[in-house]
């Protein structure tokens, strides 16, 4: 009995043992299916695309680009008018509404935590790139070009919203963690040097004929406006020069085709993510009857049409309930299926606008007026007076790019912004104040990161 | 001693000296007569003790010699009496059918001659001493007969000293017969089996079975010492007596589980164990639970993470459950999309709930056992003959705890009091309420109308079961449905199968068990949970439907909440589980084992939302309804090879166990998107999509390997020693990380076995006990490790897009908490009183966590190992008792309370790092930071709060320095079983003492188009100084945005959410059924959360996230009858 059981013990301990010794092998895996690792994604430039589209799928889903900015400072400003019915859930969009942003707004903290993602993601994509050795020099260029510029429109949109904020171009979390916020003096001198690496890394030419990809002319243009916001008027003047050069682009003449996406004066425009599918745009602002159930452009924006106005007809709609108007932002018309609408985001309209400025900055009036005429001809106004002053004249100026942009990109905030000029706003929004030029930078983020002290001044 | 004789003669032959013939007249088999059974057991007890006293003159063995032919049976008996001595009994009636012989039998012995005279025939006979008795074979009519010819027993229980025992329970074995005995101690058992057995118990005693006779006479019980000897608890790989148990185990048996109108057994187990706290996420069915085993030892929850570093380990019947299935799209009506994994179990199905709760008991399981472990056996059929058992519940349940809100009036007042505060006279034109676009004087209970309806349920189970020596089997079967208390058709429906089998060996030495489920569950609810909006809308709000039945959008000024039900959300799970444990006893004490198990999961999911769902404003039409479906399948094998020793020499005693366990886990998920369809009616076939879009298709692959250790010694069986060791592998892990090695040493000391307190008379039972060890845990998602891209949800132009996985830290490692515990057992007064106290302290460090980042990261946390030291420690007391024991009256009652208490004991950098503004060294890690809210200002009427930092303004994170606790004081639960004869009453109540976050968490400013509570029409105003809140505003003024922002970030929000339950009340009336066929037969009355006290100012004080439906309140009737 006792040889028995020292056999069977032995037996087990043979089996324990190897059991054990081969436990290495027992808990090996295979690879996930839908992860590859940042080394495979870069040492190919089909799957460095990828990455790239990722961003620009972000950029129409969830960035400032887009829908979000526009409906957001369309109604923070005096574009839009929000009629959510108050919930738990409108709240904090109303409350951007009424201007009462507080560091605790939901929206606030996803804007801000979205254009950090992407901001991360064009990170990852340029230091990619950089380290890989197997893409073509043609294509690192274009790929880092194309996520540097991305980096440089969010950081630009950012430092308008907030003032001054964290700059990184380091993909290190530890790093990223603790920073800290960056004067606006050294952070506009990085977005020059970044935007001016941008421009000398794309190239004129688009990779996809429906300009849904940026290219070297959109950069320019945000290099534009950058300078424009800094006061170098000359440079932005040169920036515009530039794009207008080019013979691709052609200012649309036909109003009703302005956001339609086969246009020559299109620089860039974002697709639906999903084939056939309705811009958003279309989701937020249209409705059919009355009262709206989300937003409306403002009697006061309606108003400073005139009748004859080509852009009164074609972009805005009025809707009759219970004997009160509303009006419909009728610049996307395809609710239900689409084929022929992008989102734009950049026109060339918007480079007219810019050199205006600029020019009229450096007091050539008179050839700034040529370009807000251009755009006042198209949409079947009278040419504006010669003799204006510049005050006037900026005055103006801002009143044609409202009509024309308005609900886009948030291009009033920013104008009247860089113009000194919202305290205009106070004749609508009895809310307004002077402090409201920057919103408070997210409660969460001011907890997690003890160095972004202090907080925006009157928040 | 045999004898027969019916409707005839009774023969006793008796030879060679004298023949006797006793007849018995009239005595009838229909008749049944007591009296006259009891004749015929008197006439043949007197002539057995003739026989008896004959015998001792009897003759000396012989030889039997006879030869003829065609001789009837009868005389061949009177021949072989004469020869040998032997005296027969027969019927004369037997032999009627008797047929004749032809003998030849030459000197043989007796035996040798009975054999050949009664082949053939149609009678058996049998020998006892000298005298032979002859009997009909039996045919069945003969069986029924028999019953006939039982007995009533009577007898009188005693206990050692003599003393009448009362209460003592008296039964048949293997019928269901039974009484019990009255104060004196006497009980008469009527109608029993002459030839059965009937056994005699009492709570505290040594049972005893005797032979049915008429007259028992004395039973006397003798007293039993340790009671608990006869209970074993599992303990996952092995089985230990109660009473030699080492470690912290908390158990709850089929009684209280049974029959119970739930679809999670964790339902049934709250309030039932210390040191376990329970919370229902939702009350929608389907959904899932927080279990928190001695507190959280993980700072990362659903509210953090994406997967909760705190779930314990599930195991059944021995085989680890592999990893929960995931949902994909149930957010919106599931919090967290949590599904407990014990959904699929029914609950009728379970023997017994083990929870594991120290070091001692859960490092076995190493890197799994960190958070507890739950053992759950299924039942297993039964010795005895086949039953059948036949359970139906119905019932209806609704929605238990309601907030009472603001009238029409008040609500009216509410917004013109806010609109003439703002300085508006002239209503906006979205203030539909007050501008006369909506009905001012309409009121409707939004509660009432769109979370009052009631719920039905109803649950079939039929199950039938049995063993023999070898073999036991049990198959049940459960069918259930429950709709919800949403105003539509929706219901969660479930189909069980399970089966158990087993076999051993004669020899005992080889065992095979195999157990088998399998479940079908289908769930169907609401698109998102209406919960929130009965709360918030106005009470002036229109009608649902207009007067055509069609939704009512009371012209876009009305956001209908039923829009909801247009879509819907639904779920189908199938889950297969199939165990099978061998064991072979090489040589004895000596064992071989194999657990092994399959699990298969899968989770379909639908989730529609057709055009119709929004505001037909927005002209949408099926071009933009969307569809989505979700597929999750989870296969897991398991294989756990075990060699079991035992060994006992004088007063030593040592068991080992040595094992190794082999876990895959493959888990796949892929969804599909399916948007615009020509018409609604395709929208359950994707294929009819316009656009379709793959947002995931995922494999997961997690392997885990380890080896795992026993060793226990025992001497003089009062010395116990427990040690238990584990090396464990998870591929979860990055190449220098994968291994860890977990161990645990326990010990236990049954002081009442010592000498000096043996003969003690109050004290029955004493046992001190200790563990202290570590456990571990990998709870944290699969290949998190990797430095990767993911394929994207969405495309853009067409191509699917990468983007980075995650933050990348390769370098993270096994999480380890240090348990230590010690408790005290007691038992008393013949373990009438039991009593255990417990006192443990957890800690743990190198805590594995996705720690929260700032959003200029990227990302929101990061998976790495934090250098802080959480501890959880606390008391927990338990007290049994079984006041009443009486023939009549029983009660038995049983409290438990513990007392958690978390405490972050260190944290260096932590002033630097994301969670200095969250923790406080020295602190519970429960806390919150908060503004100090000191009132409204006496002039002003605004909200005040402390200005920590004195620069005039209130901001976070600086002046939000005012810390409360979120989470529980102390719980428990008060358990009580009161039995009547044959009525049955027990009834549970709950208890948990906390503080959470109460309604002014979520509240919208007061004023807006939002309904408030009642208690909110009490609003400060100069006459009224003593108001809750701030004059009330539409919510246009900005300084008043800001002051109810900081109110809601302030002191004011977290409140008292302590309440008392009364969790479970049955009702249970067992009917007087019995007899042959009918084995067991009762009824029962259910209820679930009937009663709940409580000052918590909010929907309901058990909740884990808000605005989801809380706790339901459940009825139910039931019947339960075995054959």
């Amino acid at each position: 009995m006792n040889i028995l059981k020292a056999i069977y013990i032995f037996i087990v301990a043979i089996t324990m043992s190897t059991a054990l010794t081969s436990c290495e092998k027992m808990i090996e895996v295979d690879d996930p299916i839908n992860q590859i690792t940042r080394e495979q994604v870069f040492a190919d430039v089909n799957t460095a695309n990828a990455a790239l589209d990722n961003l620009y799928m972000e950029l129409q889903a969830n960035s400032m680009f887009g829908r979000r900015l526009g409906a957001l400072l369309g109604t923070y400003t005096d574009d839009l008018d929000a009629h959510f019915p108050p919930s738990s859930s409108s709240m904090d969009n109303l409350n951007v509404y009424f201007n009462q942003v507080i560091p605790s707004n939901s929206e606030v903290l996803s804007l801000w935590n979205n254009a950090y993602k992407e901001i991360y993601v064009a990170n990852a994509i340029i230091s990619g790139v950089d380290e890989t050795t197997s893409i073509s020099i043609a294509d690192k260029r274009r790929i880092k070009g194309e996520a540097l510029l991305i980096r440089t429109m969010i950081y630009f949109q950012l430092q308008r919203l907030f003032g001054d904020i964290p700059y990184t171009i380091s993909t290190d979390y530890q790093e990223n963690k603790m920073l800290s916020r960056m004067g606006s003096t050294e952070f506009y001198l990085k977005l020059q040097e970044d935007i001016g690496s941008a421009v000398d890394l794309l190239e004129d030419n688009y990779r996809n004929a429906e300009r849904i990809y940026l290219n070297k002319k959109a950069a320019q243009l945000v290099q534009a406006n950058i300078y424009l916001t800094l006061g170098k008027f000359q440079a932005a003047e040169e920036a515009c020069r530039t794009i207008l050069a080019n013979a691709i682009y052609n200012i649309q003449q036909d109003v009703s085709k302005v956001f339609k996406k086969n246009g020559n004066h299109i620089i860039w425009q974002l697709k639906p993510l999903i084939a056939n599918q309705a811009v958003p745009e279309t989701g937020i602002y249209y409705f059919s009857s009355a009262p709206p159930p989300a937003h409306s452009l403002s009697i006061n924006l309606v108003n400073t049409f005139e009748e004859v106005d080509l852009r009164k007809q074609q972009w805005i709609t009025k809707v009759k309930g219970n004997g009160v108007s509303f009006y419909r932002n009728d610049k996307y018309k395809n609710y239900a299926t689409n084929a022929d609408e992008y989102s734009v985001v950049m026109r060339l309209e918007e480079v007219y606008f810019v050199l205006s400025e600029a020019l009229a900055n450096q007091d050539k009036i008179i050839e700034a007026g040529s370009f807000i005429n251009m755009i006042r001809v198209r949409s079947g106004l009278s040419p504006i007076s010669n003799n204006l002053d510049k005050n006037a004249f900026i005055a103006e100026l801002l009143k044609e790019k409202r009509r024309e942009f308005f609900a886009e990109q948030g291009l009033r905030f920013f104008d009247l912004k860089r113009n000194s000029r919202l305290q205009e706003l106070t004749a609508i929004k009895p809310n307004w104040q002077q402090f409201h030029q920057f919103w408070p930078l997210p409660q969460n983020e001011m907890q997690l990161n003890p160095n972004l002290k202090p907080q925006n001044q009157g928040y | 001693m045999k004898i027969y004789g019916i409707n005839g003669y009774v023969q006793l032959w008796r030879s060679p000296t004298k023949l006797e013939c006793i007849t018995c007249t009239s005595f009838s088999a229909s008749s049944g007569s007591t009296k006259k059974k009891i004749f015929l057991v008197m006439k043949l007890t007197a002539i057995l003790i003739t026989i008896f006293f004959l015998q001792v003159s009897a003759s000396t063995k012989a030889q039997i010699t006879i030869k003829e032919n065609k001789i009837s049976l009868e005389k061949v008996l009177e021949k072989i009496g004469k020869q040998s001595g032997y005296d027969f009994i027969y019927s004369k009636q037997d032999f009627k059918n008797a047929e004749k012989l032809n003998v030849n039998l030459d000197n043989v012995s007796i035996e040798k001659a009975l054999e050949i005279c009664f082949a053939g025939q149609p009678l058996a006979y049998e020998i006892a001493e000298k005298t032979v008795m002859v009997k009909r074979k039996k045919s069945i009519i003969n069986s029924v007969i028999d019953y006939f010819l039982n007995i009533d027993v009577s007898g009188r229980v005693v206990d050692e000293k003599g003393n009448a025992i009362a209460g003592a329970t008296v039964k048949e074995k293997g019928t269901g017969l039974a009484t019990s005995t009255n104060e004196t101690g006497f009980f008469t058992l009527k109608n029993v089996d002459e030839k059965g057995m009937v056994e005699v118990s009492y709570l505290g005693y040594q049972s005893k079975e005797l032979a049915a006779t008429k007259d028992l006479g004395e039973i006397k019980l003798s007293i039993e010492v340790g009671e608990l000897e006869e209970v074993t608890v599992n303990a996952g790989y092995y089985r230990v007596k109660e009473r030699e148990v080492t470690g912290s185990i908390a158990r709850v048996t089929s009684k209280d589980i049974e029959n119970q109108p739930i679809n999670n057994v964790l339902s049934a187990v709250q309030g039932r164990m210390v040191g376990v706290n329970i919370t229902q996420n939702s009350g929608i069915p389907g959904g899932g639970y927080d279990i928190q085993i001695r507190g959280r030892n993980s700072l990362r929850n659903l509210q953090n993470g994406a997967i909760d570093g705190n779930q314990p380990l599930y195991i059944i019947d021995g085989v680890p459950l592999g990893s929960a299935i995931t949902s994909t799209y149930s957010a919106t009506v599931i919090p967290f999309k949590s599904i407990n994994p014990l959904n699929n179990i029914n609950s009728n199905d379970i023997e017994s709930i083990e929870i594991l709760k120290d070091a001692d008991a859960t490092s076995i399981y190493g890197s799994r056992g960190a958070n507890g472990v739950i053992l759950v056996t299924t039942k297993k059929g039964k010795k005895g003959s086949p039953s059948v058992m036949i359970n139906s519940t119905y019932g209806y349940s609704e929605v238990a705890s309601h907030m009472e809100m603001m009238n029409t009036e008040q609500y009216v007042d509410m917004r013109k009091q806010a609109f003439s505060n703002a300085g508006v006279t002239v209503y906006p034109a979205n203030a539909y309420d007050v501008n006369g676009r909506w009905d001012q004087n309409r009121y409707t209970d939004w509660q009432k109308e769109l979370i009052g309806d009631w719920a039905s349920h109803r649950t079939v189970q039929v199950s039938v079961s049995g063993a023999g020596e070898q073999i036991s089997f049990l198959i049940s079967a459960q069918n259930s449905k429950q709709t919800t208390v949403f105003p539509s058709d929706f219901n969660y429906k479930t189909n069980q199968i399970s089966s158990n089998f087993s076999y051993q060996s004669e020899n005992k030495k080889f065992s095979v068990s195999n157990a088998n489920s399998f479940a079908a569950l289908s769930n169907n609810v609401v698109q998102a949970d209406l919960t929130n909006s009965a709360l918030n809308l106005s009470p002036v709000a229109p009608a649902l439907y207009t007067a055509e039945g069609e939704l009512n959008w009371e012209g876009n000024t009305f956001t209908n909440p039923l829009a909801s039900l247009k879509g819907n959300y639904e779920n189908q799970t199938y889950q297969f589980n199939q165990n099978i444990n061998l064991a072979y006893e090489f040589i004895p004490e000596l064992f071989f084992k194999i657990n092994s198990g399959i699990n298969y999961q899968s989770l379909e999911e639908y989730l529609l939302r057709p055009h119709t769902m929004s505001n037909p404003s927005f002209g949408r039409t099926s071009n933009e309804s969307l569809s989505s479906k979700s597929k999750n399948d989870v296969f897991t094998y398991v294989i756990e090879p075990q060699v079991s020793w035992s060994k006992t020499w004088g007063d030593h005693k040592v068991s080992s166990l040595l094992g190794g366990s082999f876990q895959q886990t493959v888990n796949k998920t892929s969804s599909i998107v399916g948007v615009g369809f020509s018409s609604n009616a395709l929208m359950r076939n994707l294929s009819a999509a316009i656009t379709k879009n793959i947002p995931q298709d995922i494999r997961n692959e997690y392997r885990y390997a380890s080896v795992f250790a026993r060793v226990n010694y025992q001497f003089k069986n009062r010395y116990i020693l427990n040690l238990t060791t584990r090396r464990d592998g998870s591929s979860r892990f990055g190449e220098n990380n994968k291994f860890a090695n977990f161990g645990a040493i326990g010990a236990a000391w049954l002081f009442s076995e010592e000498p000096f307190l043996r003969d003690n008379k109050w004290l029955s039972s004493g046992k001190f006990r200790t563990s202290i060890g570590t456990t571990g845990s990998d709870l944290l998602g699969d290949y998190q490790y990797l430095d990767s891209y993911t394929v994207g949800n969405n495309s853009y132009n067409g191509g699917a897009g990468l983007f980075p996985s995650r933050l990348y830290n390769p370098n993270f490692s096994w999480e380890q908490t240090t348990k230590f515990e010690a408790a005290v057992e007691l038992g008393f007064l013949a373990d009438r009183l039991q009593a255990v106290v417990a006192y443990y302290n957890n800690r743990s460090s190198n805590q594995l966590l996705g720690i929260p980042l700032p959003g200029t990261t990227g990302f929101s946390s990061i998976q790495a190992n934090l250098d802080a030291t959480v501890q959880n420690r606390g008391w927990e007391f338990q007290v049994n008792a079984s006041p009443i024991l009486s023939s009549n009256w029983k009660w038995q009652t049983s409290f438990n309370i513990s007392l958690p208490k978390s405490k972050l004991i260190s944290f260096p950098g932590l002033s630097g790092s994301t969670y200095a503004n969250t923790y406080v060294v020295g602190m519970p890690t429960n806390i919150v930071k908060l503004y100090n809210y000191t009132g409204i200002n006496g002039q002003t009427g605004r909200y005040e709060f402390t200005d920590f930092n004195n620069d005039g303004r209130i901001t976070s994170p600086d002046d939000a320095q005012a810390i409360r606790e979120i989470g529980v004081q102390y719980f428990g639960g008060w358990q009580n079983d009161v039995k009547f004869k044959n009525l049955s009453l027990s009834f549970l109540f709950q208890f948990v003492k906390q503080t959470n976050w109460n309604y002014y968490r979520n509240m919208a400013n007061p004023g807006v188009l939002i309904n408030m509570p009642v208690e909110l029409v009490n609003v400060w105003s100069l006459n009224n100084p003593n108001g809750v809140i701030m004059p009330y505003d539409p919510g246009t003024t900005a300084l008043n945005n800001t002051l109810s922002s900081n109110f809601k970030n302030s002191t004011a929000t977290v409140g008292d959410a302590s309440f008392v339950r009364l969790k479970n009340v049955q009702l249970n009336y067992s009917l007087p059924l019995r007899g042959r066929l009918i084995k067991d037969a009762s009824i029962f009355i259910q209820g679930q959360n009937l009663l709940t006290l409580t000052n918590y100012f909010g929907l309901d004080p058990e909740f884990i996230l808000t605005g989801y439906l809380p706790p339901l309140k459940t009825y139910s009737l039931g019947v339960q009858i075995k054959f």
